[in-house]
């Protein structure tokens, strides 16, 4: 077996201080990644063929893949359209007081391979 | 170039195994080693961190995820890029990363190759990519479906 322990210096140190409401933002972003390549996968895309379909060049969609990008709505709309799949809710429940709430804008559902 | 494989615990999780290097009479790796070198992008790091916990416990660490192609021709280094950070690797699947160092790539910087730091970390990366790439093939090290990694042989390279 190979040697396993925590991780020790700044490192370490900084892996105890992440904060939960940046990581759940990362996790968003990297979700969302996910869920384009996988959907791209499902429809027998490569990067060159959906930069094509989005007219987008090849290193905006390699960004769009890495999981840092924080996508605008107006994106992800056009993303889905083009992939066919939703990113967000369209719906709004309202609740009893006079105010209204949005559903969770985020689609995050557990992650599965892609049919092929 | 003598060095160990050690595993972070509080990285790995059930998605894949985060794995680094510490080079002989070292005892930090060389992950630990871009912290320490790196620490004043906090907010980079701090990115990074979360991503590779998050690679770890929920998503794996997806091939999308990684830039490839940073090595020699198929020998499976890579980098994870966050701002003007670069982090270089052996990416072996979804299931399994083995992090070397890195550093600040400028932005008048076209390829790493230009930067003498930043060359020397992914040259550096090149060389454990190579021992670790040779030590699969020869089955010294055995990588299973989930990552886990068995060392069956394991000698310095002056045979120590």
């Amino acid at each position: 077996m190979v040697n396993k322990r925590k991780a020790t210096g700044v490192l370490g140190q900084m892996i105890t201080e992440v904060d939960p409401v940046k990581l759940a933002k990362t996790r968003n972003r990297m979700i969302v990644a996910a869920k384009i390549a996988d959907a791209m996968k499902a429809k027998n895309l490569n990067q060159k063929q959906f930069a094509k379909l989005m007219g987008r060049t090849e290193s905006e969609i390699s960004d769009w893949l890495s999981g840092d990008r924080n996508f605008t709505i107006d994106t992800l709309f056009d993303i889905g359209q083009a992939l066919g799949i939703t990113f967000l809710s369209e719906s709004i429940q309202y609740s009893t007081s006079d105010a209204y709430e949005l559903e969770p804008m985020m689609v995050c559902e557990q992650l599965e391979d892609p049919q092929p | 170039m003598d060095f160990d494989i050690i595993e972070l615990a509080d990285l790995s999780g059930e998605m894949a195994h985060i794995y680094s290097v510490t080079l002989k009479g070292d005892e930090l790796t060389l992950l630990e080693q871009f912290f320490e070198d790196n620490a004043e992008y906090v907010e980079e790091l701090d990115t990074i961190i979360q991503k590779l916990i998050l690679m770890g416990k929920e998503t794996g660490c997806r091939y999308e995820f990684f830039k490839h192609h940073e090595g020699a021709l198929a020998d499976g280094v890579a980098a994870i890029r966050v701002g003007q950070i670069r982090l270089y690797c052996l990416y072996f699947d979804r299931t399994a990363v083995f992090f070397g160092s890195g550093g600040y790539k400028s932005p008048n910087v076209k390829a790493y190759q230009e930067d003498l730091e930043l060359n020397k970390k992914a040259m550096q990366m090149r060389e454990i990519a190579a021992r670790i790439n040779k030590a699969i093939i020869d089955k010294d090290i055995v990588i299973d479906e989930d990552g886990s990694l068995t060392i069956n042989y394991w000698e310095d390279e002056d045979g120590e």
